[in-house]
């Protein structure tokens, strides 16, 4: 048996300082796995479908629209038919709301949709699009990619779900 | 000139002979077996026919099997006129009903018999246009015949419909083989506009015309894009001309040439000061800085007041000239200015993104919104053509906002690495912490005493 106060007294030190050290490990590889389990939101999806960050009822003036689908500016267009027929208070039907990928086919700009002309435009060199995604006017030499549009949810509320596969 | 003369020797020698005015017989209901054997016309122009010899110009069915009119059921006598029969046959000379083409300033009444009249036309072609005749007469080619037919010397170099369509063997303007199809108007036009000898001592409105153009348009953007990318959109000669009215575009013109492809910058530059200052001192818009047939790649650089800019043609103190101002050098060194901030902003924010990205750290949100700076930049672009500072600038102005915004996003993105590798490194100091203090712990703890002589020798 160790008699000795200053080796007791060494060896009280040791074990607290142990203790600590033993806790700050555990803190150490408890953080990183708690920030796995609770990771933050993600700036994109890599999805190939997302859900707009808007309702039907929003369109055709939505905050957000286009919005990021993948990296890609996405735009959702509500057809004139689809305006009326919304309110109206009928249901939508399938055609009435559209999506495109809103990169246009000449320089790589964003388009947006002019509800008072009817068409997608692009501004950087006055492109026009018909609300199929065609090219019909300017220097566009192709077509929009489209999305294949679903609606879900109660009409008139309906979440709209954008997907590349369409 | 060998063919031209070819086609009328063969017209007055009598190539085909027959019935009614062409147009009224033409069949629209498509393409006829072979001629008869009574057909007059072959009597003389197919080879080894009845009358034929050596200085008869001839043609032949296989020559003609492509052609559009042949195609659709017409007849050497439908255009020709002339009796179609041996039994009704009469000599061209006498025959009114033949169409004598006496030099090249009939050809274009000649097609334009049928072209012209949109009832026939119609037959074949609901759409069809039938003002290529009349336009012809104003365009650079039909003036100059009409000239030369005043002097009473008809200028046989002047190009007709024949030039450029052919003469038997006419293939339809969307045959891709034709010599008016897109890929092929610039060496159609060529054969004569590249030809020194014919273009010497030629000119438009005073000034000569020249005979590098289709040199030049073939190292053009435009030429570069139809003839090695085959879009058949890009322009050629006939975009900036006109086809059947081909004039050169005039100083008041030329701009709306080039807006009806690039309809946003004739937009901003219709509505700038600087168009009423071109066009009050004679200078061509668009062509003024971008030139006419050698037009290239626009770049950043061409803006601004270094040497290899447009702008420091005329507004250098150095090179002053149409009373420039010096302002609008001022105005055009800021804007380039201003230009070169927002490219280094977004040029750094990519940087600094791809590196992010490479080490791992989720930036695609920073990448999707640097896009709407890159859209500011391509749409100043567009704005210099309004030759305005505040439009230019304040455009510019909302991308460097995004490009900072993502720079520092970034930057963020790169520090929060950092922080990540400071707190790997620091987390390890308590678990190494642990085994050593684990092993000092042990070092002060009493050694056992043995309990058995046994366990003693161990």
């Amino acid at each position: 048996m160790d008699t000795d106060p200053g080796s007791s007294s060494r060896r009280r030190w040791l074990l607290h300082s142990l203790q600590a050290s033993f806790a700050a490990t555990v803190a150490a590889i408890c953080y990183p796995v708690l920030r796995f389990l609770r990771p933050r939101p993600a700036t994109v999806s890599g999805a190939m479908e997302v859900v707009a960050p808007f309702r039907v009822n929003q369109l055709p003036n939505a905050p957000g629209n286009p919005f990021n689908f993948g990296g890609k500016p996405c735009l959702v267009v509500l057809t004139p038919e689809g305006e009326k027929r919304l309110a109206r208070g009928e249901r939508l039907q399938p055609g009435d709301i559209r999506a495109f990928n809103a990169i246009c086919t000449h320089m790589d700009c964003t388009v947006h949709y002019r509800p008072d002309h009817g068409d997608i435009f692009c501004s950087c060199h006055n492109g026009v699009y018909d609300l199929n995604g065609h090219n019909v006017s300017g220097p566009p030499p192709r077509p929009l990619e489209t999305y294949k549009v679903t609606l879900r949810g109660s009409p008139g509320q309906e979440e709209i779900v954008v997907s590349r596969t369409s | 000139m060998k063919g031209r003369l070819a086609i009328f020797a063969a017209v007055w020698c009598g190539m085909a002979f027959g019935s009614a005015v062409a147009g009224e017989k033409g069949s629209a209901s498509g393409p006829s077996p072979s001629l008869p054997d009574d057909y007059s016309c072959k009597v003389c122009h197919w080879k080894d026919g009845e009358l034929w010899n050596q200085e008869t110009p001839t043609v032949s069915e296989s020559e003609l099997a492509d052609d559009i009119h042949w195609q659709v059921g017409l007849r050497c006598h439908d255009c020709h006129g002339g009796a179609p029969s041996i039994e009704d046959y009469e000599n061209h000379r006498t025959d009114e009903s033949f169409h004598a083409i006496a030099s090249p300033a009939d050809i274009p009444g000649f097609c334009g018999r049928c072209h012209s009249k949109i009832e026939y036309m119609r037959r074949y072609t609901p759409s069809a246009r039938t003002d290529q005749e009349t336009e012809y007469w104003t365009s650079g080619h039909g003036q100059r015949l009409k000239e030369s037919l005043e002097e009473k010397k008809v200028d046989k170099d002047v190009a007709t419909c024949v030039d450029c369509h052919g003469r038997h063997g006419i293939l339809a303007v969307n045959d891709p083989r034709s010599p008016v199809y897109p890929t092929h108007v610039g060496e159609t036009c060529a054969r004569c506009h590249s030809d020194e000898k014919r273009m010497a001592g030629r000119t438009y409105h005073g000034r000569p015309l020249g005979h590098d153009q289709y040199e030049q348009w073939q190292q053009s953007v435009h030429g570069q894009a139809l003839l090695k990318k085959g879009d058949l959109s890009a322009p050629t000669c006939n975009d900036c001309h006109g086809n059947h009215g081909a004039v050169p575009p005039g100083i008041d013109s030329v701009a709306n040439a080039c807006g009806s492809c690039h309809a946003k910058q004739a937009e901003l530059f219709s509505e700038a000061r600087m168009k009423h200052r071109f066009e009050e001192i004679g200078l061509p818009g668009c062509v003024t800085c971008h030139g006419n047939h050698r037009i290239v790649q626009p770049t950043d650089e061409m803006l601004g007041m270094a040497k290899s800019a447009v702008c420091s043609r005329c507004h250098s103190p150095e090179n002053e000239q149409y009373g420039a101002p010096l302002a609008g050098g001022e105005a055009a060194a800021a804007m380039r200015k201003a230009m070169e901030d927002l490219k280094q902003q977004i040029a750094e924010a990519q940087a600094k993104l791809a590196e992010a990205d490479r080490l791992g750290m989720e930036v695609s949100g920073p990448r999707y919104d640097l896009r709407q700076a890159v859209d500011a930049l391509t749409n100043a672009r567009s704005l210099i053509h309004s030759f305005s500072l505040d439009r230019v600038q304040k455009a510019l102005k909302e991308g460097l906002d995004v490009a900072t915004n993502v720079n520092k996003r970034a930057e963020d993105a790169l520090r929060e690495h950092t922080y990540r590798r400071i707190w790997l490194a620091v987390s390890l100091v308590p678990i190494l912490l642990v085994v050593t203090l684990l092993i000092l712990y042990i070092r002060t703890l009493p050694i056992p005493e043995p309990t058995s002589p046994h366990e003693a020798d161990r």
